[in-house]
């Protein structure tokens, strides 16, 4: 680690010097001399994330570290395995793609009972690093969000709010990402579309749920945006193959990309599903009027959702079809309830996201996944513009790698591909639409397994994937369908919010439990 | 003062970038921005016009996607046997192979197994 540690130590000291942030040294678990099970693992293989690329030969090896976690009174031992799983065809047994996937497990605890979920995140193109790191994994990068202050590159510490006390966890890269990669004679891009994704990731986790003797191991999925969108489709497709799955969390859903108004040209669809957290926006500012306090925030939310439903969305629709104007009484609600002025919502009535991050707060540009970012200047409209995801990207960049050799024993000549530019080539079509719908795929889970349990977890700051479009998606599913929805102050990645994150890993303890029966 | 984000990514950025240029392993590359979701502008041109589908009309999605698969499996008579819809991946009917055959005739129809999955549903409630 000698050749990366010199230039780091220079820029952190660089960093300190000249803009007064501190770094905080992730590496290291400060465990003491690791147990003799401890395996490391140098993988010499080389890596690519090219859309041609392919490994000649599957690879099937991977780390294996002994870890202790503790959680105030109680103590966690647990291993995690770091390395590559070969998903196979199901017919033709054939190689489709070596996964690269960080596994912890609690040790000496009964398979049968012990639930397994897979966490990943979406892009379509991105790694799970995001989740892995920021999320509900034993050890987290400390962000601070929604404030800019904290010290970066983000220090990694315990993870009070890991999910391990309740469920094995398993981080799994997308072909293309992180260490994936397809196995030849395919190459990443032919698993870069809706249905060959769901259809390798149902794949891995056969693969992995046979090699590890999980079969009577309750199965979960957890997906973030896009990773919504693949847990619909990887849930109808596991349970079509005979794999029951207990629980399905939505992270930030994006089900329905028709639906979604920034997705879609935006003439077709209004921008009804957003609404509501234009007014969480200026609710945070201190914008909106009235300034809901924290407890009113849920019932100010509902009057908004309705504003939105019954008066905004007909409007939009009589505008598009007719051209008929909005009432100077609507534009003086929808300005009291999002901060945004009357003569903004006349001179752009259908909404956009993208105005409203550069609008709302003079001389500011607003993240789009978590619009508490703040930052000076007026950028053009931009969704690359996001000052809420490029100012954690580099943290979690520089971290992975580290994390992974430090930590967890795998090295690799590779770097790790956070995000691939799959998404620009990506076959978004499904089900005969050039743009996918996945509400049918949930369905189709539920009507094979009638007990599934799907949990949603929205952050009222999101402008990525907005709550009340993920709440009319869901509707869609009718009240027969078990899907419980819970929503936060926080970002589209809310589970960096240190006063979120404890709110949903309780709900979430709480899912796993009636999930489970018990 | 409270330091410039902008500039603070930036500098982040340069290190990283310093860093990779010394040894790979240890930095992530970063392709495209993280923009989760997109989709390029000109498949934005082609998305769904009109309410999506719920009730009767998302049941006979869920049919359709259900029955395609099915019938890819079954012969021609469209009646599957456990060892075709093991062969096919179908492990679902696999598995409750048993309780869809009512007849023990050792095929199952469509509406076999629709019967099979509207009881199961049943009973769950």
């Amino acid at each position: 680690m000698l050749r990366a540690f010199l230039p780091r130590t220079a820029c952190l000291a660089a960093a300190l010097f000249l803009s007064a942030c501190g770094g905080s040294g992730g590496g290291g678990n400060g465990a003491g001399s690791p147990p003799p099970q401890t395996q490391a693992y140098t993988d010499p293989t080389v890596y690519s994330s090219a859309a041609t690329a392919s490994l000649a030969q599957p690879v099937d090896t991977a780390s294996v570290t002994h870890h202790t976690l503790t959680l105030g009174a109680s103590t966690l031992h647990y291993t995690a395995t770091a390395g590559h799983m070969t998903a196979t065809a199901p017919v033709s047994g054939l190689a489709e793609a070596s996964f690269f996937y960080v596994a912890y497990t609690l040790d000496g605890a009964a398979p049968a009972s012990r639930p397994v979920t897979f966490f990943y995140n979406g892009g379509p193109g991105s790694a799970s690093a995001w989740l892995h790191l920021g999320s509900y994994g034993p050890r987290r990068l400390a962000t601070g969000m929604p404030r800019l202050d904290a010290p970066a590159p983000f220090p990694l510490v315990d993870n009070a709010e890991t999910l391990l006390d309740v469920s094995d966890l398993v981080f799994v890269d997308a072909v293309g990402s992180g260490y994936s990669e397809a196995v030849a004679p395919n190459t990443n891009r032919t698993f870069w579309g809706v249905d060959a994704d769901g259809a390798v990731f149902r794949d891995f986790v056969v693969r992995y749920v046979a090699a590890n003797q999980r079969q009577a191991s309750p199965r979960f999925l957890f997906g973030e945006s896009y990773g919504t969108t693949r847990s619909a489709v990887l849930a109808d497709l596991l349970e079509s193959a005979g794999v029951e799955v207990s629980g399905v969390v939505l992270q930030s859903a994006v089900l329905d990309y028709n639906s979604n108004c920034a997705l879609v040209a935006r003439i077709t669809q209004p921008c009804t599903g957003y609404v509501p957290s234009y007014a969480a926006t200026a609710a945070w500012y201190g914008l909106s009027q009235p300034v809901p306090s924290a407890d009113a925030l849920p019932g100010f939310l509902d009057d908004a959702r309705a504003l939105a439903r019954d008066r905004f969305d007909p409007a939009v629709r009589a505008q598009m079809s007719s051209g008929t104007p909005p009432d100077a009484a609507l534009l003086s609600q929808l300005s009291a309830f999002t901060g945004m002025p009357p003569a903004k919502w006349q001179a752009q009535f259908n909404m956009t996201p993208d105005f409203v991050r550069m609008n709302l707060v003079s001389g500011s540009t607003l993240g789009r996944y978590d619009t508490r970012v703040s930052v000076p200047g007026t950028a053009p409209p931009s969704g690359d513009d996001d000052p809420s995801s490029y100012l954690i990207t580099p943290s979690f960049a520089f971290r992975i790698g580290e994390y992974l050799a430090n930590e967890l024993g795998y090295t690799t000549p590779t770097s790790y591909t956070l995000l691939s530019n799959a998404i620009q080539t990506w076959n978004f079509s499904h089900d005969g639409r050039p743009l996918p719908d996945t509400v049918p795929d949930l369905a189709a889970a539920f009507t094979q397994n009638p007990r599934l349990k799907v949990l949603v977890f929205d952050g009222y700051d999101d402008l990525a994937t907005p709550f009340f479009t993920t709440e009319r998606d869901l509707a869609r599913l009718g009240t027969g369908a078990d899907v419980q929805v819970k929503s936060y102050v926080g970002g589209h990645m809310l589970y960096l919010d240190d006063a979120a994150r404890p709110l949903a890993k309780a709900d979430l303890a709480a899912f796993y439990r009636r999930a489970l029966g018990s | 003062m409270a330091p410039d984000p902008m500039a603070r990514a930036l500098l982040l950025a340069a290190c990283l970038a310093l860093a990779g240029s010394a040894a790979a392993a240890g930095t992530a590359s970063v392709e495209v921005p993280m923009r989760d979701p997109w989709v390029p502008p000109e498949l934005a041109k082609q998305a769904r016009v009109g309410a999506p589908s719920s009730g009767a009309e998302l049941q006979a999605e869920v049919d359709r996607k259900l029955r395609g698969r099915f019938e890819a499996a079954a012969g021609p008579q469209g009646l599957l046997t456990r060892d075709a819809a093991r062969a096919a991946g179908l492990g679902f009917i696999d598995r409750h192979f048993e309780a869809i055959d009512r007849r023990h005739a050792g095929r199952v129809s469509y509406e076999d197994y629709r019967q099979f999955l509207r009881s199961r549903a049943a009973t769950a409630r």
